[in-house]
């Protein structure tokens, strides 16, 4: 009994250290980071991408300049998907968002400071699946949306682009 | 009888009586247990595909289609898709508890194992997340735990027709996933070998098995060749550019150098930062769709799969460091063994659809769900010591000469076969895809938790036998 024993701890303790638990490896650039608040966020030592073409003009602007009207939205800003640590250094944020009048995701997100001046963006056509299960009235499967700021502190509010250029909605807030 | 024989006995396998009855009951339960809160199953995009092809009939081969005729006979038979749900986690369920009391030689001791079985499927909780699903995955392993189980019935009842029932679930196990024969890979010499375990089998019974696993694999083949009713031969689907990709954005990431051809890029090459983008080890599909900074990679250029076919061969051969690296990461994933999270490991819901599939009790489903998540984050708790465990307690049967080391050694090859060729083909992390080996591991750990209670009981019992192949033998007493 106590050769088995041995046999079986010896295997185990063996293939256990063989097996320990793995980070991701150098190349892919990531790590864990520990927020202020407690919550962990993936990091990139990749500096922040370039922004959509035409984000890049609205930037800096205050978010009612060319705004004509603000429309319902649902949806929510959810949390920082990835820090990139490179230089330009910032974060992508991630979320869902659906116009309630167009029955539609807005096809852009903006992010805006405590100014309100737009200081990020992304676009929509993320797959979210689980946003039509818990509410039947979002009938596109591709809600989800990304969107990029070298902002990393503070909070940002987020706002849906409608496809017209000229509607906005709030689709949600997020403390970085 | 004899002491001689009486030590015999002590050597080998017991392949006793069938509980029926005892088994039944615990699979019922252990079915309701699962099948329940979950109810008639998760549905994500691969099982309202097949559910929706037994309708509409087989257009393609991208999935083998047994999966769909299992649905047109669930609904055929008036039991809509929770009838698949419930047999094939019962059929998982009922086949372990059977085998362990084939193989263990008290009835409580079966039981406990049986149960320890099932309690597996708590504490790793990805094996329960995706029994409540109706993933692909699922009757795969419970098909490959039938056949196990219904070879062990033939050796105990020394019944032909049961070797022939082995066979045909190990067909359906093979005919429901490309790659699922490395779970066969020594179980089905070891049936043809031996189809009565430890019985002296002549050459003609062999032959029975050998042509009833050939007709069965035959069938399997050809059920991903020509579709049900018409018979129609539908081409193959070529998924393989798919993996090809996943590789090229892998070896990129790792090198800094883009491989992915310009293309699928719109004529831009990437820069690494770019790749590092895209490429996300747990789905080759993450690199679809929209990406911050990137352009998106366009799959309907003509010619896409020679394209990226011609890429993956200069790329791969002069960069096998990076290739093994990024594979690595992959099995990382899959095993569960990254320090941070498990991938997939539950679904959680009933996808968006036209067939008024919706989950019976959302707010038990939600919560299940919700723990199988939580619980995955546990590093003691993921999939690899499944086969940690069943590797130890397979050398320690060895080392203890317990004949039964052949059989779990045949079970384990099957779970370390299927997991291997996944490490070369696999185009994503999900914890689904090891499901069956998952199923196969946690068997060997409850068979050799109940050997260890046996021993406890009776010491002398079960014996430090010099077991071979021919060592392995049905007994008819004690019990």
């Amino acid at each position: 009994m106590r050769y088995s024993r041995v046999t079986l701890f010896g295997a185990v303790a063996g293939l256990s250290a063989a097996i320990a638990a793995c980070d991701q490896p150098e190349w892919r650039g990531l790590s864990v980071t520990e927020a202020v608040n407690g919550e962990s966020h993936p990091q990139s030592s990749d500096p922040l991408p370039q922004p959509p073409a035409w984000l890049q003009p609205l930037q800096g602007q205050p978010l009612r300049a060319g705004v004509s009207k603000e429309v319902d939205c649902k949806g929510n800003a959810e949390n920082v998907a990835l820090i990139y640590a490179g230089q330009p250094n910032g974060v992508r944020i991630a979320g869902w968002a659906w116009g309630s009048d167009e029955r539609a995701p807005p096809p852009r997100i903006l992010i805006v400071d405590s100014s309100a001046r737009i200081v990020g963006g992304g676009e929509t056509g993320l797959e979210r699946l689980d946003v039509p299960t818990a509410l039947p009235e979002v009938t596109s499967n591709y809600t989800g949306w990304w969107a990029l700021t070298s902002q990393l502190s503070g909070s940002v509010e987020v706002y849906g682009l409608m496809a017209d250029g000229k509607s906005i909605c709030r689709v949600g807030k997020l403390d970085l | 009888m004899t002491n001689t024989a009486a030590a015999a006995d002590e050597r080998a396998i017991v392949v006793g009586e069938a509980h029926w009855l005892s088994s039944a009951v615990l699979g019922a339960l252990a079915t309701f247990v699962v099948c329940f809160p979950a109810w008639p199953g998760h549905f994500g995009y691969d099982p309202l595909y097949a559910y929706r092809t037994s309708i509409t009939g087989i257009e393609n081969m991208v999935w083998p289609p047994v999966h769909a005729y299992m649905f047109w006979l669930s609904r055929h038979l008036g039991l809509g898709a929770g009838g698949l749900f419930a047999a094939q986690v019962f059929i998982l369920f009922f086949s372990a508890a059977l085998s362990l009391g084939l193989l263990l030689r008290r009835r409580a001791l079966a039981i406990g194992a049986a149960v320890g079985f099932f309690g597996l499927f708590i504490l790793v909780p990805p094996l329960f997340g995706v029994a409540m699903s109706q993933w692909r995955d699922v009757p795969t392993g419970s098909f490959a735990m039938l056949a196990v189980c219904l070879w062990l019935c033939a050796s105990a009842q020394r019944d032909l027709r049961f070797v022939v029932g082995a066979a045909i679930a190990l067909g359906i196990s093979v005919s429901l996933r490309y790659n699922a024969f490395p779970l066969f890979a020594l179980i089905a010499p070891l049936i043809v070998a031996q189809p009565f375990l430890g019985c002296a089998v002549s050459w003609r019974e062999r032959g029975a098995a050998a042509l009833a696993l050939v007709l069965c694999l035959g069938l399997a083949v050809a059920s991903v060749q020509w579709r049900l009713p018409d018979l129609k031969r539908v081409d193959a689907a070529n998924t393989k550019f798919t993996i090809q990709l996943f590789d090229l954005l892998g070896v990129s990431a790792c090198s800094n150098e883009s491989f992915v051809p310009r293309q699928l890029t719109g004529g831009v090459t990437l820069s690494g930062a770019q790749v590092r983008e895209l490429y996300d080890p747990r789905h080759a599909q993450l690199a679809y769709g929209p990406h911050a900074g990137v352009p998106e990679l366009n799959l309907t250029v003509p010619q896409t799969e020679r394209i990226i076919d011609q890429a993956w061969r200069k790329a791969i051969p002069t960069h096998l460091g990076c290739y093994f690296a990024h594979r690595n990461i992959v099995f990382v994933e899959q095993l569960g063994m990254e320090k941070h999270h498990l991938f997939y490991p539950v679904h959680g819901a009933i996808d968006p659809n036209e067939f008024g599939l919706k989950l019976a009790h959302p707010r038990l489903s939600a919560a299940l769900t919700a723990y199988v998540v939580e619980a995955s984050r546990q590093l003691w708790r993921r999939p690899f010591w499944l086969y940690a465990f069943a590797a130890a307690a397979t050398l320690t049967l060895l080392a203890r000469r317990d004949p039964r080391w052949v059989l779990c050694l045949a079970v384990l090859a099957g779970a370390y076969g299927n997991v291997a060729l996944l490490y070369l083909i696999g185009p994503a992390a999900d914890a689904r895809y090891i499901f069956p080996s998952n199923v196969l591991c946690a068997f060997i750990i409850a068979l050799a938790g109940g050997i260890v209670m046996e021993r406890i009981a009776t010491p002398h019992a079960g014996g430090r036998a010099r077991s071979t192949l021919g060592g392995i033998r049905q007994v008819e007493s004690g019990r």
